[in-house]
């Protein structure tokens, strides 16, 4: 069975797990949760896996368009289908806001650049009256998909979720496999190469830029409507600093990875708890049982061992593993 | 815009001086880390925040002065930058430089995470040493003593730390191998030590300006990171070029937040980030960068 | 007395790419070598090699009956070698002097040249001492980049295309360097594509391609070797 067809299965079953899930006795609310984080990696992974840009600033699209979409849903009124793409669309412009500026900076400068700028988002978002500051936007309602279907009930709002980001992650795949991707590997493989072959490389690196903020905006309206509130932590840089995370963990450049990592951090921060109150009965020392309001320092060490032997990623040695195996 | 009077515009000022010096500090040992390792030393602030704690836990645990902190703390601090750039950083440097910047961004989680679960995230009390805890009649304003000591403190220590690199022998090794390193090893000169012990002097640097934050600043686990990602934009509105414009930027950019604190003060928060933007727009090698 | 450089067996490469298939070579103490060879046969390499400058490297290399393939770069500098890259490599962010000064004086080596000995050598770096390094002419550079080595006590030489770009009166106080310090005793590896500047300066000569060493004769046999020559070299 090659490669190609293999991984069809794969994600056959998997979307087969997601539409059972809620039947298999999954909480509905936290596997749309994992879903739009796995969405925030994919498109997150577009620009890193892809792209070979390093954004260390993706909270602010996040979080961003999770405003902007919780206001439009809760103060305009508009119908969820309507806030999600208003959601959308801010992420789209502040990614090109902050693509023109940082495009202009090679690799380690446009880390920094993104980073300070989606920093100003947060002051901005502190600041602001209409994202609440500190307590963030709450009390964001459901509404009624397309002004007729309520999606007031969690199972309900499940199917929507999903087919949302199954949508936009199959837009990432055709994205990735066209022209236009196989341009932009070649950007990140050998820019000067494609700039001498008349490629206007930064108004492509910037349409990648567009998109993957576009589609973290999309992940972030979804989250506020599926959980109804926005908060400071979305934009604040850990939220970047975790995409990062589950990019790199799950894979960089390949399509699963993004989804695998997501879930893997989203499980392990909820479990973290867990696993700590085991470790402080294991050990009787009581201090592991601090481990899970200690997320951050599980999530360091996790990037830690990461960067330094794991950096292909949990999908990168499986297809690699896979390769090798096929021979 | 009220009726500002000449103390608490020289207070804010003052204030202002204060924070660009740590603006300096900091943003000297990142661009000094990044000329010769190529790594965005993200784990700064964290570096920052240790200078800082290590100066609580003396006083608190063992009653150690200030003014010996003052030199203890960054060797403590420079001997953990040891062993960072040995057990950690050293295997980055035959891959992409990126990973620096996310192998750094995990230490500093993993310290401050660490640290958080002991002490939690309020400040820890730490009061200047005796002999600046007064201040100083000066007619149009109170100068509080301390403050004035952080100025003078961080001024020495930028100006000898641009005289050591530009002037001395040793600062022409560091020089030359941020060009060419490989080259300079070829000449006889141990470039893996140097890079060894510019990771811990950065680190060291760092430290100090921990130091003389601590009584200025609420010490707490998280001091560092709002403060390291200012420094970022500093360090892109300055341009990595050159030692004495990541100073001069440093001061100018705390000056510039002093004064929007007095006349803008919901603009204090974001106004450096404001001024980076138009810098990339004008400029964006930075004030003082070297295109390379 | 061992010889100054014995090279058996040399494999190298970067990152994966195969550059050097086994190369042999000796040069025996107060010899001038001469490693020609066509664009991309491997002579600079070689030189990058002994320093060990490359990414992996097998087989033997000793320096002065020392072996240093397992060494680092620093550490081979220290036996006494000199070596003077094809980029010349002078810093940009140091003036004409500190450039000069840079490289230590290596442990266990001769006493180098003096600072006013190499003034007296190379008047135009006297004048130009306080210039940044990269200011100074083509031909300036050159001799700097070789001064600075001379200042080290480094006896063995490796001089990568050092006649390379330059007017033909700089060329000739090249040549008159290099036989100063041929007579001096100092021991000299040369990489050049210019065969005038070469032929005259060397005791003997080593051909590369593709990575290995095709051809080896002595000066005496240059005549005989001309017609093999140009169709290696195209000279």
């Amino acid at each position: 069975m090659d490669m190609k067809k293999l991984s069809r299965v794969a994600y056959g079953l998997l979307l087969l797990c997601l539409i059972a899930a809620p039947f298999l006795g999954a909480y509905p609310v936290f596997v749309m949760k994992l879903l739009c984080f796995a969405l925030f990696a994919a498109a997150f992974n577009l620009l890193l896996g892809f792209a070979g840009l390093l954004s260390f600033g993706h909270a602010a699209f996040l979080g961003g368009s999770a405003y902007v979409a919780g206001h439009a849903m809760k103060v305009w009124g508009l119908t969820p289908e309507l806030g999600l793409l208003a959601g959308l669309l801010a992420g789209a412009f502040l990614g090109w806001i902050f693509g023109m500026l940082a495009i202009r900076r090679q690799g380690i400068y446009f880390a920094m650049i993104t980073l300070a700028l989606a920093q100003m988002t947060f002051f901005i978002a502190l600041q602001a009256k209409f994202t609440g500051g500190e307590d963030g936007l709450q009390g964001v309602p459901r509404g009624k998909l397309f002004g007729l279907i309520d999606l007031a009930s969690d199972l309900t709002m499940y199917y929507v979720a999903l087919v949302v980001v199954v949508l936009a992650f199959l837009l990432i795949v055709r994205t990735v496999h066209s022209p236009f991707g196989q341009v932009l590997k070649g950007i990140k493989e050998n820019e000067p190469r494609a700039i001498s072959l008349g490629y206007d490389v930064n108004r492509i690196k910037l349409t990648a830029f567009v998109i993957s903020a576009a589609l973290s905006g999309l992940a972030g309206s979804l989250k506020t409507l599926v959980l109804g509130f926005a908060t400071l932590s979305d934009v604040h840089w850990t939220a970047s600093g975790h995409v990062i995370l589950m990019t790199l963990l799950g894979g960089l450049g390949t399509l699963s990875g993004p989804l695998v990592g997501a879930a893997v951090v989203v499980l392990l921060e909820n479990k973290v708890g867990e696993f700590g109150g085991f470790l402080a009965r294991l050990t009787t020392v009581d201090w592991f049982n601090t481990l899970g309001e200690s997320v951050t320092m599980v999530t360091g060490l996790i990037f830690v061992v990461c960067v330094l032997t794991v950096r292909k990623g949990i999908m990168g040695e499986v297809i690699a593993f896979l390769s090798k195996v096929k021979r | 815009m009220t009726n500002i009077s000449m103390a608490a515009l020289s207070s804010q000022l003052l204030l202002g001086l204060v924070n660009g010096s740590f603006y300096a500090i900091l943003s000297l040992g990142l661009a000094v880390i990044f000329g010769l390792l190529n790594v965005i030393n993200f784990a700064h602030g964290a570096l920052f925040m240790l200078g800082a704690v290590v100066t609580w836990m003396a006083m608190h645990y063992a009653g150690v002065n200030y003014w010996v902190m003052l030199i203890g703390a960054p060797l403590i601090v420079a001997i953990l930058g040891v062993l960072i750039e040995r057990l950690f950083l050293r295997w980055i440097y035959k891959i992409d430089h990126l990973y620096g910047l996310l192998l750094t961004l995990g230490l500093t989680l993993l310290v401050e995470g660490l640290l958080r679960s002991v002490y939690g995230v309020s400040g820890l009390a730490y009061d200047a040493p005796e002999l600046l805890s007064s201040a100083t009649d000066l007619g149009f304003m109170v100068l509080p003593n301390y403050r004035a000591w952080v100025v003078i403190a961080s001024l020495t220590v930028c100006f000898a730390t641009w005289y050591m690199i530009e002037k001395t022998r040793l600062g022409a090794y560091l020089r030359a191998g941020t060009e060419n390193p490989r080259l300079v090893e070829a000449f006889g000169i141990n470039v893996p030590l140097m890079v060894t012990l510019t990771y811990a002097f950065g680190a060291a640097l760092a430290a100090f300006a921990g130091v003389l934050a601590a009584p200025v600043i609420q010490v707490s686990p998280l001091m560092g990171q709002n403060l390291i990602i200012v420094v970022f934009a500093v360090v892109v509105i300055g341009g990595m070029g050159s030692i004495m414009g990541a100073i001069l930027t440093g001061l100018g950019l705390g000056l510039v937040e002093g004064l929007t604190k007095v006349f803008y003060p919901e603009a204090s928060s974001t106004v450096v980030f404001m001024i980076m933007i138009i810098v990339l727009l004008i400029r964006p090698a930075g004030l003082f960068g070297k295109e390379k | 007395m061992p010889a100054a450089l014995e090279i058996t067996g040399l494999q190298a490469w970067y990152g994966e790419s195969h550059v050097l298939h086994g190369v042999e070579l000796v040069v025996q103490p107060g010899e001038v070598v001469t490693l020609l060879g066509r664009n991309g046969a491997g002579r600079t390499t070689t030189l990058r090699a002994i320093m060990g400058l490359v990414g992996a490297r097998t087989g033997k290399i000793d320096i002065n009956g020392k072996e240093t393939i397992g060494m680092p770069t620093h550490r081979i500098a220290h036996l006494g070698v000199g070596y003077c890259p094809e980029e010349r490599g002078i810093f940009a962010s140091l003036s004409c002097e500190e450039n000069l000064m840079l490289p230590p004086p290596l442990k266990g080596a001769a006493k180098g040249m003096s600072i006013e000995e190499i003034y007296a050598m190379f008047p135009n770096l006297a004048e130009r001492r306080h210039s940044q390094g990269t200011r100074l002419s083509g031909g300036e550079q050159q001799m700097l980049a070789v001064a600075r080595i001379l200042r080290t006590g480094a006896r063995l030489l490796l001089l990568d295309e050092i006649s390379e770009g330059l007017a033909p009166v700089i060329v000739q106080a090249l040549t008159r360097m290099i036989s100063t310090l041929r007579a001096k005793g100092y021991t000299i590896v040369m990489v050049e594509q210019n065969f005038r500047f070469a032929a005259p300066l060397a005791d003997r000569f080593y051909v590369m391609e593709h990575g290995r060493i095709v051809e080896k004769f002595s000066a005496a046999e240059l005549e005989a070797k001309m017609p093999v020559l140009k169709e290696l070299l195209g000279v």
